[in-house]
């Protein structure tokens, strides 16, 4: 079984993207076998109220039950977002949130931030965050999201309490301080940058760090449809020193064991 | 009176778990075979390097199937790169290439503000069994007239050469910007400085599509698609100089990029690499729209034709 943990549906507007609806992605995912695919909308990264983007999400879906798993967009700055993410949660059977401070513009130290994590820890929802959507080189002038660094997020991360998920992350150096940090908290890496080839030129040598945190903190990841579909394939494809539990394991078993826990 | 349905009948029947067994092997033979897929193509990596073991480029080539992979040892820094730093880096690549006969083709590194030293460096890597330059970087840029003798060098020895291409502006609207800010941590590797806002060489894609019109017959490089800036910007300059090559290397590899590349430029024009990002080098070339015959051509033919102006290609 494969289940993807990073996938978009909706529009992006610095560039055409081919495959962001539901049928687009039901297409990937037949194509390349894969069965699940855990995914938010876009939209919501550029609506200031992120709610209508989470129910468009809910309504596009709808015709492929059991493909897909939403992640509902909450943007703790605007007002009422207590309220959405109940509605997520409850109403519309969100199984974690995606948060995007770079575009929704505020601080990962912002206390509001804090208070949406402690939430999400309460109704037992992971809540991931995304290093960038494309490459900072790739970038229009009007794209105001920088990239997340790991500065950044491991003091978050080891504050709040919670289940966390590291999006398109880079480790290429991982200082010492945050391997320790990071191997105290409950928090997942997707594929999507993972190497077997070293030195790798971006992202992580998947081997090293699975080494440092065991195969159970990966999660298979194609960051469809930003990025192409056959590269995050063939990185696990390809490595032939993991064996075939660590493999199941980033494939789908740590995915399943995530949605599986029981929402509060 | 009750309807019985076809699942429902075939239960009845027995037949169900041949049905279920036949059904799977059905998905099974539409599901895209990725590791078949990879080793179906012969490849040859047209831009990468050994700034590390180059034991480990082997193992990444292997893993892969990549046949030859074509090297060079790029002095980043436009004051380190000085005759003997030069001398001393290319002497790496021709090292590699005895280590490991006949995987590695050496790219000779030179700084054209160096005119005497680089030509005679070119000779010297060129007689010692190099196929070219590369990868050439940021010390001049590519449109300057002291590339015009590297050029004729060049065209002199029916050796191509490929050049750094990069473009950080990201407010494309203004041309005198010199890099984008905020660029400056993306890469932790302090080895080397992609993305230095100051550098004054680095040249863009106009600059390559200037070089070409002003020497058509030098089979000239452009450095990575996906590497150094907006790759649509890239390929639409980049079209109106059709005797340059672009490779199609770089960490991005955002969905569609190689079609895009491809409806700009055309196939012939395009040539595989990876520049050290081995899977994705790979993996964006198979997901494109393209024929085999298409495949074929970028992931070996094209830059295979190149190296036989100089009878270095692979049989």
């Amino acid at each position: 079984m494969r289940i993807d943990f990073h996938t978009y549906l909706g529009h992006w507007p610095f560039r055409q993207l081919r495959g962001n609806s539901p049928a687009g992605l039901v297409e990937y995912m037949g194509r390349f076998g894969i069965d699940q695919a855990v995914v938010a909308n876009i939209n919501g990264v550029f609506y200031k109220n992120t709610q209508p983007a989470n129910e468009e999400l809910t309504e596009a879906i709808q015709a492929y039950p059991g493909r897909f798993i939403p992640y509902a967009v909450i943007n703790p700055s605007y007002p009422d977002w207590e309220h959405d993410l109940e509605v997520c949660h409850v109403k519309l059977g969100m199984k974690g949130l995606r948060l995007y401070p770079q575009y929704h513009d505020y601080k990962l130290t912002d206390p509001r931030l804090a208070k949406l994590l402690e939430r999400a820890r309460g109704l037992n929802l992971p809540v991931a965050f995304s290093r960038w959507l494309v490459d900072e080189r790739q970038q229009s002038w009007m794209d105001i999201g920088g990239q997340l660094t790991l500065d950044s997020l491991v003091p978050v991360i080891k504050d709040n309490p919670g289940t966390f998920v590291l999006l398109n992350v880079n480790i290429t150096h991982l200082k010492d301080e945050y391997l320790t940090a990071l191997r105290n908290v409950d928090v997942y890496f997707d594929t999507v940058y993972a190497s077997a080839c070293v030195p790798p030129a971006s992202g992580y040598d998947v081997l090293r760090l699975v080494k440092e945190f065991g195969s159970d903190r990966f999660l298979f990841g194609s960051a469809y449809p930003f990025r192409d579909p056959i590269s995050a394939l063939i990185r696990l494809e390809i490595v032939s020193e993991l064996d075939a539990a660590a493999k199941e394991a980033i494939w789908s078993g740590n995915a399943q064991r995530l949605l599986n826990r029981r929402s509060v | 009176m009750s309807k019985i349905d076809r699942r429902s009948f075939l239960v009845s029947a027995g037949i169900t778990p041949a049905l279920v067994g036949w059904e799977s092997a059905r998905r099974a033979e539409r599901i895209y075979d990725v590791s078949a897929a990879v080793h179906r193509y012969r490849k040859l990596d047209s831009h990468n390097h050994i700034f590390g073991d180059p034991r480990r480029v082997i193992a990444a080539a292997d893993r892969l199937d990549i046949e030859k992979v074509a090297i060079s040892v790029p002095i980043t820094k436009p004051a380190e790169a000085t005759p003997e730093a030069i001398r001393a880096a290319n002497d790496r690549v021709l090292q590699a290439m005895k280590d490991f006969p006949g995987r590695f083709l050496g790219q000779c590194f030179v700084n054209p503000h160096y005119r005497r030293e680089s030509l005679e460096e070119i000779d010297r890597c060129m007689d010692a069994g190099m196929i070219g330059l590369g990868e050439l970087y940021t010390s001049v840029r590519i449109n300057d007239p002291q590339y015009f003798p590297i050029f004729e060098k060049c065209i002199e020895l029916k050796a191509p050469l490929m050049c750094h291409c990069a473009d950080n502006r990201r407010d494309y609207r203004n041309p005198n910007l010199t890099g984008a800010p905020g660029c400056e941590d993306l890469m932790a590797d302090n080895r080397r400085d992609f993305r230095d806002p100051d550098l004054p060489g680095v040249s863009r894609p106009e600059d390559f599509v200037e070089a070409g019109k002003r020497y058509p017959e030098a089979m000239l490089i452009s450095g990575h698609i996906g590497g150094g800036g907006d790759w649509e910007y890239y390929c639409k300059t980049l079209r109106s100089a059709p005797t340059v090559y672009a490779d199609t290397s770089g960490s991005v590899t955002d969905e569609g990029q190689v079609d895009f590349a491809v409806r700009c430029l055309g196939v012939r024009r395009l040539l595989f690499a990876t520049d050290e990002n081995f899977e994705t080098g790979v993996g964006k070339i198979l997901a494109a729209n393209l024929t085999e015959e298409e495949r074929h051509q970028i992931f070996f033919d094209n830059f295979n034709e190149i190296l036989r102006k100089r009878s270095n290609h692979a049989n």
